[in-house]
């Protein structure tokens, strides 16, 4: 899913400035980007690492990676939805902007 | 023991890597000055406002917070809360269409706070703002980046890496110095104030993710709040319970924090202003303000909370066990440094050169409440999460030296290079300017720390360098924004004047324990301010006082200028086109300072 708005984003900054001048990056999909990651690290770090009391011991035995991890993975996700949906309306208004003038 | 472990190491690894990204993905978009100095001014109001919160927590106030409710109590919350929210809503209702409603001649919109006092005031007012303005922006910079380093330095993070590359001790504070500012550096020049706004986004979702864990745990392990209260000194999480020890009443405390304090950040610093002025129209730019306060609000439980954690746990001590193992003896030593015993809880004492503890002109222990939240951070978060508390607390830091750049590049392309150097300079040129700008700002920052590691009292100097350019500034710019007659006479001499009360003030008052120099009383000591913080109140309240008046007198005896000149640049009064009740921003306002209180009446 990262994977995938990163390639829009690359395809964006093709046709970039040149069409229409200014900022086009909607800034959720970096966000998204970045929690999806570490959510799935943290995570799967914690899964492998449930067993392990004494790594634990600072979050009062709660393994703390996994469910908090769980948590910025489904955080993330949010975040690229909101963001690739921002970003598509963007590309729309940019594409009408031009044909208005 | 490293206190890192690989999978923290992997986190802050893409933590930066993230950071460099909002630079280079931002790069292809930036064409004109317009693009990289104010951001296209094409932002949305949710990115502002977060931004601007982003930006308000940046900076010391990371370590300032966590301090806060270490020294004080939860009363550090009504500091912060009650404080700063009143000034953010009065910047978001009166000045910021103000600001970013203003226009030059030429109909071109105001990019920067001197660049607004030029076309109000006059030239010599606005050569002097800009002049100061650079100054502080980038002094305090560099104190955030010293602050930084020695928040990495008590991690041991870069320990392994001084090592291997043969770095003397001091090489250690010095990597952690330059890395930082070079990735700062980097961004800004790629992605200009745009990719510091969006950093300034990633940065705030990582402070929430990183410091959300430590309060839960935090109250699990202690037991909730009742067991909280049980581990803390008595009355700390009682409101106005600590006011004692600041030495004023709640009340003063709050007036004093709001009207002054918050005043001069919310509505007179560039350093956040220049968020809210990238907005896309009047209405994101009046929107930012009041997003960053809803958001605000809530943010002294995560800040504060964890300075209360660090007293909550005993202090470490030096102890020895000894087990027998199969017939063999094993001693086992846990060191633990002098300064760190002598602390309270968590916060350990500040240590001089030999690592003693250093102790006040009356004998006490002081204490580095700086620390507080990084100690926190490691007794609380298990490896993984800690990469990502570390990330959120570096994110602030960085951020903070960001915002300080980013903006200073703008005000020397606008209100240096355009208005005094090359008045006829090309688009090109500005762009060019703003960018070696920000280069010789990361320099004269990253001086400025390396002053900072030798005359470690620089770090308290941070509040009487925002007294001596921020409190005499809100009241040029209240008077400026709202009151017709202020001339730009008034307006240059209010400056002044309030400058030099400043350094009055400071050199003839000394806070309790405290010896004479940066601390304050190098004229002469007439009176004892009982805290640091109510020193700083008091030079600050002052400066706006005599500020305020005389700008007001020298305004009344000199001549004013024409309606017309003046059009655009004050607050018009709105052709009432909706009672209050109806304007959904003045609800959202009030919704936010009943929220701000009812916070503060939790703990009453």
């Amino acid at each position: 899913m990262a994977r995938k708005a990163k390639t829009d984003l690359t395809a964006k900054s093709a046709i970039g400035p040149a069409a229409n001048a200014g900022i086009h990056v909607d800034a959720r999909i970096a966000v998204g980007m970045f929690f999806t990651l570490t959510g799935t690290i943290l995570a799967a770090f914690g899964f492998s690492t449930r067993d392990r009391m004494d790594t634990y011991a600072r979050s009062a035995g709660i393994d703390a990676n996994l469910w908090w991890g769980l948590a910025l993975l489904v955080f993330g996700i949010v975040m690229l939805a909101f963001g690739r949906r921002g970003q598509m309306k963007m590309e729309k208004d940019r594409a009408a902007a031009p044909a208005r003038r | 023991m490293p206190i890192l472990a690989s999978a923290d190491w992997l986190i802050l690894l893409i933590y930066g890597f993230f950071v460099l990204s909002a630079g280079l993905s931002l790069a292809p978009s930036i064409a004109t000055s317009g693009d990289y100095l104010v951001a296209g001014r094409k932002q949305p109001s949710w990115l502002c406002g977060v931004a601007l919160a982003g930006a308000g927590v940046g900076s010391l106030d990371v370590l300032a917070m966590g301090a806060a409710g270490a020294r004080y109590g939860v009363t550090g919350i009504s500091l912060f809360a009650l404080g700063s929210i009143p000034a953010m809503l009065f910047a978001a209702l009166v000045l910021m269409p103000v600001f970013y409603g203003a226009k030059s001649a030429e109909g071109a919109p105001v990019r920067s706070i001197p660049e607004y006092l030029g076309l109000r005031f006059d030239q010599k007012t606005r050569a002097l703002n800009a002049a100061l303005f650079l100054a502080m922006a980038l002094f305090s910079a560099g104190i955030a980046l010293y602050a930084m380093a020695r928040v990495i330095a008590a991690l041991h993070v870069f320990d392994d890496l001084a090592d291997r590359l043969n770095l003397p001790p001091t090489g250690v504070l010095l990597l952690s110095m330059a890395l930082p500012a070079l990735l700062v550096l980097v961004y800004l020049l790629l992605g200009g104030l745009a990719a510091a706004m969006y950093n300034q986004l990633l940065q705030f979702s990582v402070l929430v993710a990183g410091l959300l864990p430590v309060v839960l745990v935090g109250l699990k392990r202690a037991g909730g709040w009742s067991g909280l209260k049980a581990s803390v000194p008595a009355g700390f999480l009682h409101l106005g319970a600590g006011s004692h020890s600041l030495g004023i009443g709640a009340v003063g405390l709050m007036l004093g924090a709001g009207i002054v304090l918050g005043g001069g950040t919310w509505c007179a610093d560039f350093r956040l202003l220049q968020l809210a002025m990238a907005a896309k129209n009047a209405a994101s730019a009046r929107r930012a303000p009041l997003i960053a306060a809803a958001v605000r609000v809530f943010l002294p439980l995560l800040l504060i909370l964890p300075g209360l954690f660090a007293l909550s746990l005993p202090t470490p001590r030096t102890t020895i066990v000894i087990h027998n193992d199969n017939g063999a003896i094993y001693h086992e030593i846990t060191v633990v440094p002098p300064a760190v015993e002598a602390g309270q809880g968590l916060v350990p004492a500040k240590a001089d050169a030999n690592g003693q503890p250093v102790k006040s002109a009356d004998g006490q222990v002081v204490l580095d409440y700086a620390l507080a939240m990084p100690k926190v951070l490691v007794a609380f978060l298990p490896s993984g999460l800690l990469g990502l508390g570390l990330a959120a607390l570096l994110a602030c830091l960085m951020s903070g030296v960001a915002a300080s750049l980013a903006a200073s590049n703008t005000v020397f392309a606008c209100d240096i290079y355009q208005a005094f150097l090359k008045k006829d300079a090309s688009d090109k040129q500005i762009l060019h300017a703003g960018r070696w700008a920000a280069v010789g700002g990361a320099l004269l920052a990253f001086g400025a720390a390396c002053a900072a590691t030798r005359v470690s009292d620089l770090l308290d100097a941070v509040v009487l360098v925002f007294a001596l350019v921020n409190a005499p500034l809100f009241a040029t710019l209240l008077l400026g924004a709202l009151w017709k007659r202020a001339t730009g006479h008034g307006a240059f001499a209010g400056l002044i004047a309030g400058m030099a009360a400043t350094l009055l003030h400071h050199g003839t008052a000394l806070p309790r324990g405290a010896q004479p120099g940066l601390h304050g009383g190098w004229i002469a000591v007439l009176h004892h301010p009982v805290s640091d913080l109510a020193m700083g109140l008091g030079t600050a309240a002052f400066a706006f006082a005599v500020s305020l008046l005389v700008t007001i007198v020298v305004s009344v005896c000199t001549k004013a200028r024409s309606d017309t000149e003046l059009t655009g640049l004050l607050r018009s009064p709105e052709p009432a086109k909706a009672a209050w009740w109806k304007q959904s921003e003045v609800i959202a306002a009030a919704i936010i300072l009943l929220a701000a209180i009812a916070v503060n009446l939790i703990f009453l």
